[in-house]
């Protein structure tokens, strides 16, 4: 059985539908330049009790979202930030070998020049002098090609240690919120904006390393590490992760505790900074130290014996030119003179008999011809050849990883405009929407005014 | 698709931001010159760049060499240059002493001018080229290769030098086989034997020195025939150096270099892309409902 006065409720139903309908548009509107805002529709539905008829109500707002897309977002990102963090980490050997500059290329160049220097006048102190300056100038090249790289490495461990301690502090906001949201809709309505920024901080942490998002119902999300390894439990718990020296390398790895152990998590962690940090360090800035470590220690051997055939101006035999390293490994770090010929430009064996003192270059010309020589590479190259193929294996994994950076940076573009197209606020939309619901509101106050119009009527119909 | 606001946005940046990154870099080719800034621009092309380099610097090592050897070799020539010049002298002093107007007295006077040739070619013989070494002592080449009495006391042999990728070549002739060869005679003992025949007039003797006399004119001939020969292989590994260094540096142009007109046209595209970009974004944001209300 209608009544006036429910017409009266109706239009205050009404109005107060319309009223936050308005509100929910305005805050889409006022959050179209905000990041991480995803867009909110009303819900607005027929009120019915026992009979229909009580107009219309407005219970809440959600959130418009493609978690699919989101999904994929969030492994754009992990890409997108893997492979920049890779690009960036090996940036550093485009400088180590490039051909301009003091640097290994040119040090061995002039390293040979001043030897042909030392054959065409061998009993010169001058240019004795100089060639000793020169094979000097090339180990300080060694050590300081080796200094760089060690360098990056130290770099990319700082940078992992740097980059899990932002993780756990996101994480441990992202359980925080967690509780939060799970208060709040106790209620029944969507807590918008804490769930945008639970998502925005998910994605700040897909950045680094690659994550999946469980929604478990009430609000409640399990944040997953690759796919197994929680990093926030549904309750809010948070698993921090922990950057430590892996014995086995000397290297920073991640780790996470599961029931009291201690697990290296690196492998799980395929893509991200991290996975671009640590495929930096390991891949070619690791190959570029070895094969520079191998190139030094072939060029100080090789000189070493052929120097040690020879004689001095003083007649004595059997030094070396340059120290001898023991192992491959370092051996450009700690490559310098050999302390017999430092400073003793005398010791310079470019003679091949002592009764043919001063004059005899034979010597001379033998550590000459080892230009020529493959002594590098196994003896498949001669230095030269092995420093270009330096060159070019490290150019080129330069060159791929800024390719695959570019590539992934317009992948996650793409995505990131998919989830906008879905999530992101239209001003045209919420225009349509204002007109509409403040038609709702005006429709709201006619049927009140209709209303108090018949029962004004009702009323003098007593008079 | 729906198109939300901050899409517009995002497009804009990212276009802005490419399109002026593609024009530094643009310039910077110009600019500089350069199509490869770094390794990584054109790995192949750096690495066989590199390649060009290392034959530039050896060019240079090798046009030092040549320059060196060539000082050496016109020293040697110019002191065996003297040195046949006596012998020609010597040998017509022999001629008209072995004539019988020739009295005692007269090959006495002729002996004295003999010996001091003698010591003239003994000086020369001990030639000092660069760096103070004697040109013709061999590889003990500190030590002056004849002893006072005219003795050869080098060793005879001759400094090789690279003027060419492998390639060797001597930095002179051998004072030993030019003065004392195993197949000829010794100048200075034929010099000095016509010397002792003068002082004691051996008519015959004089005579037949100069045979000997002869055949030491030949050998300084020779010698410097074969520095003439030397002279020439240098001068060509020299040249042949400079056209190397020529054609290193065309070449790590080519490899690393900017064709001016390609690269210029391409920063009048890239500039012209970037203002398209700008003055698209300008229009920003694009006419809506907003506007009609």
């Amino acid at each position: 059985m209608a009544s006036l006065f429910g017409i009266l409720s109706v239009g205050r139903n009404g109005m107060q539908a319309h009223q936050y309908a308005t509100q929910v548009t305005s805050h889409n509107a006022a959050n179209v330049a905000t990041e991480g805002y995803t867009r909110r529709l009303v819900n607005i539905s027929p009120v019915t009790h026992t009979q229909p008829g009580n107009g219309a109500r407005a219970d809440g707002s959600r959130r418009i979202m493609d978690t699919f897309v989101h999904r994929r977002l969030l492994g754009s990102r992990s890409f997108d930030g893997e492979s920049k963090a890779k690009s960036e980490g090996l940036n550093m050997l485009d400088s180590l070998f490039s051909i301009d500059g003091l640097n290994l290329n040119r040090s061995l160049d002039d390293f040979h020049e001043a030897l042909s220097q030392v054959t065409t006048h061998p009993s010169d102190h001058g240019t004795r002098t100089v060639f000793l300056a020169r094979a000097k100038g090339l180990t300080t090249a060694f050590n300081q090609a080796s200094f760089a790289l060690e360098e990056a490495r130290a770099d990319a461990n700082d940078r992992i240690v740097a980059e899990v301690k932002v993780i756990n502090s996101k994480i441990t906001q992202i359980g925080k919120i967690g509780r939060d949201i799970a208060e709040t809709e106790i209620g029944g309505v969507e807590a918008g904006d804490l769930r945008d920024e639970r998502d925005r901080l998910i994605r700040e942490v897909s950045d680094s390393v690659p994550v999946n998002v469980l929604e478990v119902g009430g609000g409640q999300i399990r944040l997953l590490l690759g796919s197994s390894k929680p990093l926030v439990s549904a309750d809010g718990t948070v698993h921090p992760l922990e950057a430590r020296v892996d014995p086995a390398t000397g290297d920073i790895s991640v780790y996470r505790t599961t029931v009291g152990l201690l697990e290296d998590v690196s492998p799980l962690i395929s893509s991200g900074s991290i996975r671009g940090i640590i495929d930096a360090r390991d891949g070619g800035i690791a190959q570029a130290k070895q094969e520079l470590d191998q190139l030094a220690f072939d060029v100080s051997t090789t000189y070493n014996t052929a120097h040690a055939a020879g004689f001095g101006l003083d007649g004595v035999g059997g030094r070396n030119l340059f120290n001898t390293p023991a192992v491959v490994l370092d051996a450009a770090k700690f490559m310098t003179l050999d302390p017999t010929v430092d400073g003793n430009p005398e010791a310079i064996a470019a003679a091949s008999a002592v009764a043919l003192l001063p004059g005899d270059n034979r010597n001379a010309l033998a550590l000459q011809a080892l230009q020529d020589t493959n002594i590098a590479l196994g003896g498949s190259a001669t230095a030269g050849e092995a420093l270009s193929q330096m060159m070019g294996t490290a150019a080129n994994e330069v060159q791929r990883a800024r390719a695959t950076a570019s590539q992934a940076s317009a992948i996650h573009s793409q995505v990131e405009a998919m989830h906008k197209s879905v999530s992101g606020v239209s001003i045209d939309e919420e225009m349509v929407a204002l007109v509409q619901y403040q038609r709702g509101y005006q429709a709201a106050l006619k049927i009140i005014s209709t209303a108090d119009q018949l029962l004004q009527e009702v009323i003098n119909l007593k008079r | 698709m729906r198109v939300a606001d901050s899409m517009f946005f995002d497009m804009n940046r990212s276009s802005v931001a490419l399109n002026k990154l593609r024009h530094m870099e643009t310039q910077e080719r110009v600019i500089t010159g350069k199509r490869v800034q770094k390794p990584s621009d054109d790995p192949l092309a750096s690495t066989l760049a590199r390649r060009e380099r290392a034959r530039h610097a050896r060019a240079d090592t090798h046009i030092r060499a040549t320059e060196s050897i060539i000082a050496d070799l016109q020293n040697a020539d110019s002191a065996l240059s003297h040195v046949g010049d006596i012998m020609i002298r010597v040998r017509e002093l022999a001629v008209l002493a072995s004539n019988d107007t020739y009295s005692a007295e007269n090959r006495r006077a002729t002996a004295r001018e003999v010996e001091k040739l003698r010591e003239q070619v003994i000086a020369l013989g001990n030639t000092r080229g660069e760096n103070d070494r004697y040109l013709f002592a061999g590889y003990r080449d500190d030590t002056a290769p004849f002893d006072p009495a005219g003795t050869y006391v080098g060793d005879g042999a001759v400094r090789e030098v690279e003027v060419a990728p492998g390639i060797r070549q001597q930095t002179g002739v051998s004072g030993g086989a030019t003065f004392t060869p195993p197949a000829g005679v010794d100048i200075l003992a034929v010099l000095d034997s016509l010397r002792v025949a003068l002082d004691t007039n051996a008519v015959a003797t004089i005579r037949t020195s100069l045979t000997d006399l002869t055949t030491a004119t030949d050998q300084v001939v020779d010698a410097r025939a074969e520095l003439g020969a030397l002279s020439l292989t240098t001068e060509v590994a020299r040249s042949s150096a400079e056209r190397v260094q020529m054609h290193t540096i065309e070449r790590e142009d080519q490899l690393l270099g900017i064709d001016q007109a390609e690269a210029v046209s391409d920063m009048v595209q890239a500039e012209h892309a970037l203002q398209i970009a700008i003055s698209v974004a300008s229009r920003l944001p694009p006419k809506g409902l907003i506007d009609r209300r």
